[in-house]
């Protein structure tokens, strides 16, 4: 095992230089443009992801990352439960989503995963998830996986794993019994159209929405009961969970508590006759060949990584390589494995689209977005993070000190979205705000709460380099070469600007810190030290509260 | 929000700076000398769907066991469970008339008390309707079923915005559109960004969780030996003097800069705050919420807003199963909460002047399933305060049963007799939006009778 993916690694590294040198890798990327792409494709750049995507030139990049294997998450915490004598709960999850982040190296993956967690929610603010860990261990690897997989093979291994199914609340659901008053739970019908597949409207392909309504109720009931009859293997099936002793694994069918009768949505018939999991897939089947699903999940990929309100035409370009399963780069690489849904070909058509790459232009109001506040820490954090190999074994670091509910960083932690319809909304605009008046979303404003901006801000300012960001003193910032910059201001604030911004600080805003950073005096005493650290502060305090920071364009 | 010790020293604690001087927003409440002409509407909103049916029980020997026979898995459960709360001589009984022998479940006792009191109404049966209508109607005319019934976040959406998922203005913020709202702090979410209280003009200050911080190296040291240093962060926070390019960044400079202010403006109001301490119940997630509430109602004088609208929030009422093990205990942390509000605004002689009422996306269904229920469609919601005419049914209770007129055809959930708009009207009023103002902010008003809610004294 180690030495395939050894193996791996070592071809996707020969195959990431072939690619830039086939692409004529000559193609020069400046630390400016290296920086944004990382904005968009990592958790943030630093200064050797910069080098790194010099380079390898983008394509490179990401056939490098695509070759790098998955890190599964359910082996990593199931040893941490061991090791700490534990079987369940939720910190070592997220401890490890945060040690990946800062210190693992495939960032795409990562990155796209967490897209994920945020499209095909499955929170674990929910106690029916979370009392099932080692089931949501399982949904998190799923999405990994599927991120640099098929978006359609996720949705179907999603709807068989008990996670979603406790989640959305069809574990155990039942045909309708009219004497008992029973009607099949609509939850999963619902919100599978709604949210991961179809959405509410008919959309062109270029993500137009036409007004016409994708389904009404009796479509949602009649995908109801196709989701019927669904448990895990135990000895009955509506107490069944008292009986199964892990609940892990995939769902199977009980005949008897499934609709057996014809199932009608969106325009076909489903059954009779068939077992619940041969429903299910025939629904799926259906479902899953819609013609919005391409524009639908293209759109919110783009959405999360790229900018918030996507050109039509970039829609069409991106769901063009989500339907053929494959995109053509530049320099004739192909990615992809030309099965619809590819999320690889999907992924390397959004971030090497025109649209992506090129920075905006003056009068370009539309590109951009609203960093999330999980991405600003994650920047933050990444641009200062020394260099550390993630653990393998023992309890996981991190665990015991993020997630609590006082806590700045819980402000938006992964995994623990309040419902299903994410932290925010796709089509959110803040009403009165000019991005509403111009016709446009900014969704990730829906978590710009009063808290968020002072609170979060704030402490995000202090985090680096008054205590560390936790109190363990885990996480120990490189802070070296920015205290060493720190003697030449104008040096510390175009490093910050680098990386914190991709250089999209105003002038204005630059020669603010810049003089805000000589009037601290920094003598050659002994207090040359603490000085050389006020300004390193001060310059993070006003980058990361500077609106430039905010928003990544 | 926690104004207790912030659980990391990276914190810098002091005195604002950015208060009066930076923003012209006064730095320190002044607690209000004019009670005559404020009013607050407080919003509870109870998210997933609060079981009507298990809150709101008929004690009459028939109308129990009917009542009963609907329920036989879940009050084992009850039983199961250690706290047979739901036996019927465990109930604690409404009296009046206009109750018709119904009580509530003895964890909402304290709201039952107030009900005796006088100081709470319960207005029965309210949901989303397109019309009035009954069962039969519906079976002859679909077209009066309001669209995406039984879908929390369409639900929720249309309770807050009269609209579908994805609407972001409220009747809440536009009842304050129509009233004088000169104040930035008229419209307060503790519960993060909240569209019910969101209005076209009338912006909304959401609050989500955790201590309000400060920016380092602003303290109240350094407010009296200003430096270069601080002057320049100050000049920055405002992004003053910064033209942005794209409508993003001026759209967030705009939001950080407001935010920073209203932050420091809040800081202090919450800070030691008699009001506030004196709501905190330990444990109870909904009382520290309400206590900034009466901290903001206490700082009237200082933030001179006449009008405020309020919204908090209480979690996991969606129980589909494991009803009798969640349930009780928020229904206890509820009504614990309330009561402590209400007897907190009483002392201070500021109970008439704040009107708290709940909102929930829908009722739940009659029959149950083995340990939960189901998405109904209407259900019963509490109104408390000093100006409400307490004590009554504004409205009618139906019988526990799934074949009456207001039954509907999804086991026995109520199709609402009253209407989100005649709900949402009768607040209005009592908060000063005319009539003609109301029918923008509730445009289908005119089909219903609002003379039906009285909710408040003469």
């Amino acid at each position: 095992m180690a030495v395939r993916s050894c193996l791996c690694r070592v071809l996707g590294w020969c195959a990431g230089l072939f690619v830039a040198l086939a692409s004529g890798a000559a193609e020069e990327i400046s630390e400016d443009d290296a920086a944004r792409f990382l904005l968009q494709a990592s958790f943030g750049p630093h200064q050797e992801s910069i080098l790194e995507v010099q380079r390898r030139g983008y394509v490179g990049w990401l056939n490098h990352q695509m070759a790098l294997p998955l890190s599964s998450v359910a082996e990593r915490v199931e040893k941490s439960y061991a090791a700490n004598g534990d079987s369940n709960g939720e910190k070592p999850l997220i401890g490890l989503f945060w040690e990946q982040a800062l210190h693992g190296d495939d960032q795409l993956r990562q990155r796209l995963r967490f897209a994920l967690s945020q499209i095909v929610v499955a929170s674990l603010e929910d106690p029916a998830t979370r009392r099932a860990m080692l089931a949501y261990l399982d949904y998190v690897d799923m999405l990994g996986e599927e991120a640099l997989g098929n978006y359609c093979t996720l949705i179907r291994r999603v709807t068989f794993q008990p996670t979603m199914a406790l989640y959305l609340t069809y574990y155990e659901n039942q045909k309708a019994d009219e004497d008992r008053g029973i009607v099949p739970d609509e939850n999963y019908a619902r919100e599978i159209m709604q949210l991961f597949t179809i959405g509410l409207e008919h959309l062109a392909l270029d993500g137009t929405p036409t007004g016409e309504p994708t389904y009404d109720q009796n479509d949602v009931s009649g995908l109801a009961s196709v989701f019927t009859g669904l448990a895990l293997p135990g000895e009955n099936f509506r107490n069944g969970r008292a009986t199964v002793k892990v609940i892990r694994g995939d769902l199977v069918g009980y005949p008897q508590y499934h609709e057996p009768g014809e199932k009608r949505f969106l325009g076909t018939v489903v059954g009779p006759g068939r077992d619940a999991i041969e429903s299910v897939n025939a629904a799926l089947d259906h479902l899953l060949a819609h013609p919005n699903v391409a524009p639908f999940v293209s759109k919110q990929l783009i959405q999360k990584l790229v900018t918030s309100n996507p050109s039509p035409a970039y829609i069409e370009r991106v769901a063009r390589a989500f339907n053929a399963g494959e995109f053509r780069a530049p320099g004739d690489v192909l990615f992809g494995k030309g099965q619809r849904c590819d999320m690889q070909a999907t992924t390397a058509a959004i971030l090497l689209d025109p649209e992506a790459r090129q920075r905006p232009g003056k009068d370009d109001q539309l590109t951009g977005k609203v960093r999330e506040p999980l991405i600003r820490v994650i920047h933050l954090m990444r641009a200062f993070g020394s260099q550390q190999d993630l653990t393998v074994d023992g309890v996981v670091p991190y665990a015991n000190y993020l997630n609590s509910s006082h806590d700045p960083w819980a402000f938006q932690s992964p995994f623990t979205s309040p419902t299903v319809f994410n932290f925010y909304r796709p089509s959110y605009a803040k009403p009165g705000s000019e991005v509403e008046s111009m016709g446009a979303v900014a969704p990730e404003t829906q978590l710009m709460t009063v808290s968020h901006l002072a609170v979060q801000t704030t402490w995000m300012a202090s985090c680096v380099v008054s205590a560390g960001c936790e109190d363990g003193g885990l996480f120990n910032p490189a802070l070296a070469p920015f205290i060493e910059a720190a003697d030449r201001p104008g040096a510390l604030v175009d490093m910050l600007d680098l990386y914190l911004t991709a250089n999209t600080l105003m002038p204005k805003t630059k020669r603010r810190i810049t003089t805000a950073l000589w009037s601290i005096n920094v003598p050659y005493d002994l207090r040359r030290e603490e000085k050389l650290e006020k300004r390193l502060s001060t310059a993070v305090t006003m980058v990361v509260t500077a609106p430039e920071f905010m928003v990544q364009r | 929000m926690s104004v207790g010790p912030t659980s990391r020293r990276a914190f810098v604690r002091g005195m604002g700076l950015l208060g009066a001087a930076a923003t012209g927003i006064p730095a320190l409440p002044v607690f209000a000398q004019d009670k005559d002409d404020y009013r607050a509407l407080v919003c509870v909103i109870l998210t997933g769907g609060l079981d009507n049916f298990d809150c709101v029980i008929p004690a009459d020997d028939q109308g129990y066991r009917a009542w009963a026979s609907h329920r036989v898995s879940l009050l084992e459960q009850y039983e199961r469970a250690g706290h047979p709360t739901r036996r019927r001589d465990m109930l604690v009984a409404l009296p009046g008339k206009s109750a018709g022998g119904h009580a509530l479940a003895p964890e909402l006792a304290p709201l039952a008390e107030l009900y005796a009191q006088g100081r709470l109404a319960m207005v029965a049966n309210v949901g989303p309707l397109v019309a009035p209508t009954t069962r039969r109607a519906l079976e002859a005319d679909q077209s009066l079923a309001p669209a995406r019934l039984a879908s929390h976040s369409d639900q929720t959406a249309i309770w807050s915005t009269l609209d579908y998922e994805g609407a972001n203005v409220g009747w809440g913020g536009q009842l304050l559109d129509h009233l004088e709202t000169t104040s930035p702090f008229s419209s307060m979410s503790f519960n993060g960004v909240e569209a019910f209280g969101q209005g076209r003009r009338s912006d909304q200050v959401a609050i989500s969780s955790g201590n309000l911080g400060k920016i380092p190296g602003l303290s109240a040291r350094s407010q009296w030996q200003m430096t270069r240093r601080n002057e320049l962060l100050i000049e920055h926070l405002s992004s003053k003097g910064v033209k942005y390019t794209d409508m993003f960044t001026r759209d967030v400079a705009r939001q950080q800069a407001l935010a920073l202010r209203q932050a420091d403006f809040i800081r202090d109001v919450l800070r030691n705050n008699p009001a506030s301490d004196a709501v905190r119940i330990e444990g109870n997630n909904l009382s520290y919420k309400l206590a900034n509430v009466a901290a903001m109602v206490a700082a009237r004088g200082a933030h001179k807003a006449r009008r405020q609208l309020f919204v908090v929030a209480m979690n996991g009422f969606d129980n589909h199963r494991n009803e009798a093990e969640v349930l009780p205990r928020l229904q206890m942390q509820l009504a614990d909460a309330l009561a402590r509000f209400d007897q907190v605004l009483a002392s201070r002689g500021e109970a008439d002047l704040v009107t708290t009422f709940t909102l929930s996306e829908f009722g739940r269904t009659l029959s149950a399933n083995a340990t939960g229920t189901d998405h109904g469609w209407g259900g019963h919601h509490f109104v408390m305060g000093g100006a409400v005419d307490g004590g009554r049914v504004v409205g009618e209770l139906t019988p526990p049963t799934t074949d009456h007129d207001q039954a509907w055809a999804r086991r026995g959930g109520l199709i609402p007799t009253l209407a989100i708009e005649q709900y949402g009207a009768a607040l209005g009023a009592w908060f000063g939006v005319s009539r003609s103002d109301m029918t923008q902010v509730f445009p289908n008003l005119g089909r219903f009778d609002t003379g039906l809610v009285e909710i408040f004294k003469r």
